[in-house]
């Protein structure tokens, strides 16, 4: 599927009265890998399929197929609102990265990965083993064309890990569950994701709830990450101003003045890294959020006027089947110099939590955020006895005001995008027992 | 059907070349998927077509298996696909020239375009307005197995999608047809959302419960029928050793039975082209024959395949149910409420979680209401049931004398989405832990 047959698809739209459309087209290839309780199964995926949206004055439809470019004999009356589509913009040049090309990864290797995982857990924490692990290495392309003369073309390549283990002793039983993305599987660390089944899988077992109101506590980047993730209506789309500006309080300021919070469809070495977003829209970085005050959310190319800030290409689209949507590419909160040491030395009497137990979840009604979590009572720098079962909850003001501390080592976590965040000193929050 | 086309003895031989011993098996799945979306108007663009035709192939060779899959169905990606299981070059030729499928015959999409007018004109019946969001989806699925010895009967699947966003929550339904009966019931369920919208939550503690054919449905399917799949089976051992083993009230008797779901959606063999059946989840309380696909009954004499789902040519076979049936009891709906008095109704299911490790199982309601001089009284808001599969289970004393067809929903495991059926009656529980 060329570039020029979406062009030419296009052209025949016009000729046939749909004058505004657009073609997209992606292939890919995958390795999955699973592996259950012993049983070994090897998926290769080949992928192809392509989308339409299309119309004119009278509405328009959107058509997605499977396999090669072939249109039906006729196409569906377009129905509802007009169609828009972005114009031509020239954005920065683009260079793609040089790893896209690597080969996929093989079975003998992947199998390996889980195996070195499994017994990194083994030999750490007796009576833990993996249950489930699942690779998924994959390789796509995507080409784009629409009416108002945009063309465009970008690969990606991503490697997702699941991985669930369990952990037996004295008749109880917890599960643990990590995923975990990189630009190739190659660049996963079994050892490292072993390490955190282990503090994961323990810390379930012998951890128990804990309240406390108004205490303070330092998060790790994966709690950081499902925050920031839950608080996704507050970053994307017009409609996110209006939320901004009933959290912005009387200082002019959303969060605290060590917050700054950005978006970059290009980040350098991000996975989802690309000159152009799911329109063709040319990709840039975002400011969000500047010393906590709320700059702008993602704006896709027709939302950017007046006051509410740039527009950029910040549209996504997961597949062919899939509608562009605003989304985060690569959301982080920046770090600073300060070491995670010093940070946990600050803290005289509180938690530390390294885990989540499920996803943070935001109440749009009442903007409370709540997240249940796994970690430590801290005193005085030292952990004391760990903790499970229990939710940390706010109001998203006090979760974004009350930080106090920000450390210096970022690390991304799949979410919508990637979402990248140091360890945070948050004081003010409630730990609560469901 | 798009499978008239398929050369089948061609299909069936390149797969036998593939087998070098008895105890290896090979199979081919073909599919045609068609789904037509209707959101409302200020979705740009609000009709939406997706359109899909691909296949798979499987071999399985001493306790691994191989799987590869595309979106193209022709002779030259086929052979591609099989010499991708096989890793080795066969010395036969895997050529399947010629290899097509066709496509699903075109509807007729009134059903769907008329339905959002239907339900406006049953919401106003009752003399409310609110705001809400309506999409509305038609499914056709049509897919076809072949193994080396055998070509399966095509089957073909058509059904329709609900799902409503009003300001205060969402919910959704699965129908066979769009009539003004499914309209009626859609607005009754949304009014009733709406009414209830500001009713505060119970109190936490212990409560006589008594679930509506709805909520019954979706709580057999996540305590029973996910509970007793093989894979989650496997999870805390053999999966055979749950066989026989006492799970619930003995007037329970929960079964599987695709040949029984509606006509649209009725099924005789299941994904890999295994036959299906009607198969006892539970005999008077008893675990007889859990859910499994031909990956789990391989070097077991228990269990029986036939179960055996997948959502799409990508991903693999795993075990689920399709259509669940619990076989009504003797009570009428006085007696089930009067069993209750002073506990708790409801029928409306938010979502519904079960732990395989530890059995614990959530099933959230977003309203229900009281249960108070053995009828229906006053609206309560959003709550949650908790307890361990094995507890809730034994906690059901009295089970409605009608079966309603009611429940179906999406069911999603392991990111697969599939829809099930079910036709179950109303039921009492005693002592529930109710969470607030």
């Amino acid at each position: 599927m060329k570039s020029a047959d979406l062009q030419r698809l296009v052209t025949d739209l016009g000729k046939k009265g749909l004058p505004v459309a657009e073609a997209y087209g992606k292939e890919g290839r995958s390795r999955r890998l699973k592996w259950v309780s012993g049983n070994k199964e090897v998926q290769m995926l080949e992928e192809m399929g392509w989308a339409l949206r299309a119309g004119g004055e009278n509405g328009a439809f959107f058509w997605a197929q499977a396999g090669p470019l072939e249109p039906p004999s006729s196409w569906p009356s377009p129905q509802g609102l007009p169609l828009e589509l972005p114009p031509l913009l020239v954005g920065q040049p683009w260079v793609e990265p040089g790893d896209l090309q690597a080969p996929l990864i093989g079975e003998g290797d992947g199998f390996a990965l889980m195996e070195s995982v499994n017994r990194k857990i083994s030999a750490d924490l007796p009576g833990a083993r993996l249950v489930k692990a699942v690779l998924e290495d994959g390789a796509s392309e995507s080409r784009l064309a629409n009416s108002e003369g945009v063309v465009g073309e970008s690969r990606s390549r991503t490697a997702a890990f699941l991985l669930e283990a369990v952990y037996s002793r004295e008749g109880k039983t917890v599960l643990g569950r990590l995923y975990t993305a990189e630009r190739e599987a190659r660049n996963i660390r079994p050892l490292a994701l072993g390490s955190r089944l282990v503090d994961f899988l323990s810390t379930r077992l012998e951890g128990r709830p804990q309240k406390a109101d108004n205490t303070t506590v330092i998060l790790a980047p994966r709690v950081m990450t499902s925050l920031l993730a839950a608080l996704e209506p507050l970053w994307c789309g017009p409609q996110a101003i209006n939320l901004a500006r009933r959290l912005t309080e009387a200082d002019g300021r959303l969060a605290s003045p060590n917050f700054h919070l950005s978006d970059n469809g290009r980040r350098p070495g991000g996975i989802f890294s690309a000159g152009i977003d799911g329109e063709g829209v040319p990709t840039r970085e975002i400011r969000l959020v500047q010393e906590g005050r709320y700059c702008q959310p993602l704006l896709p190319w027709n939302q950017g006027r007046g006051n509410r800030g740039q527009s950029s290409g910040c549209t996504r689209r997961p597949g062919w089947r899939d509608r562009p949507r605003v989304s985060p590419s690569h959301l982080v909160l920046e770090p600073t110099q300060e070491r995670v040491p010093s940070l946990l030395k600050s803290l005289k009497q509180g938690f530390y939590f390294f885990e989540v137990e499920a996803e943070a979840v935001l109440d749009a009604s009442t903007l409370r955020l709540s997240i249940p979590v796994l970690g430590f009572e801290m005193e005085n720098g030292n952990a004391k006895s760990p903790v499970r079962g229990s939710r940390l909850e706010g109001s998203v003001c006090q979760f974004l005001r009350g930080i106090e501390g920000i450390a210096r080592d970022l690390t991304f976590y799949p979410g919508q995008g990637m979402i990248g965040s140091p360890p945070v000193l948050i004081s003010g929050l409630n730990l609560r027992v469901p | 059907m798009p499978f008239s086309v398929l050369d089948f003895a061609t299909v069936s031989r390149a797969l036998s070349r593939l087998k070098e011993r008895e105890d290896e098996s090979i199979d081919a799945y073909f599919e045609v998927v068609d789904e037509v979306e209707q959101l409302p108007e200020e979705d740009r663009p609000s009709r939406r077509h997706r359109v899909e035709r691909g296949f798979s192939v499987r071999l399985r060779r001493e306790g691994r298996s191989w799987m590869a899959s595309a979106d193209e169905v022709t002779g030259q990606r086929f052979e591609h696909a099989l010499r991708q299981v096989a890793r080795v070059h066969p010395r036969s030729s895997l050529a399947v020239p010629g290899l097509r499928i066709g496509d699903l015959p075109e509807e007729n999409l009134e059903p769907m375009e008329k339905f959002p007018t239907l339900l406006a004109r049953a919401i106003r019946v009752h003399h409310v307005a609110f705001p809400y969001e309506l999409r509305v989806r038609r499914h056709r699925r049509a897919l076809q197995a072949v193994s080396e010895q055998l070509k399966s009967p095509a089957q073909m699947e058509a059904w329709y999608s609900l799902e409503w966003q009003m300001p205060w929550g969402c919910g959704g339904t699965l129908e066979v047809d769009l009539t003004r009966e499914v309209a009626a019931n859609v607005a009754k369920s949304m009014v009733a959302f709406f009414n209830h919208r500001e009713a505060a939550s119970p109190q936490s503690g212990s409560r006589r419960l008594v679930l509506g054919p709805k909520a019954a449905a979706v709580f057999l399917h996540e305590a029973v029928a996910h509970a007793l799949e093989a894979d989650v089976l496997a999870a805390g051992g053999r999966p055979e050793a749950a066989i026989g083993l006492p799970l619930g009230w003995e007037g329970l008797n929960v079964i599987d039975d695709p040949q029984n779901a509606p006509q649209a959606v009725a099924r005789e063999v299941d994904d890999e082209g295994s036959p299906t059946r009607r198969r006892w989840l539970l005999r008077k309380g008893v675990v007889e024959q859990p859910l499994a696909d031909t990956g789990w009954t391989r070097g077991s004499t228990l269990l029986e395949a036939g179960a055996g789902r997948r959502s799409d040519r990508h991903v693999p076979v795993i075990p689920r149910c399709h259509h669940l049936e619990l076989l009504p009891g003797e009570a009428d709906e006085a007696d089930l409420l009067s069993l209750a008095e002073g506990g708790l109704w409801f029928n409306e299911v938010s979502w519904g979680r079960l732990d395989p490790w530890t059995g614990k199982f959530q099933l959230s309601f977003p309203w229900g209401r009281k249960i108070e001089g053995g009828r229906l009284a006053g609206a309560i808001g959003p709550c949650r049931l908790r307890g361990t599969v094995a507890e809730l289970l034994e906690k059901i004393l009295a089970l409605e004398s009608e079966s309603h067809p009611s429940g179906a929903g999406w069911c999603a495991k392991e990111a697969q989405r599939l829809p099930v059926w079910a036709n179950t009656p109303s039921l009492t529980l005693r002592d529930v832990e109710i969470q607030s």
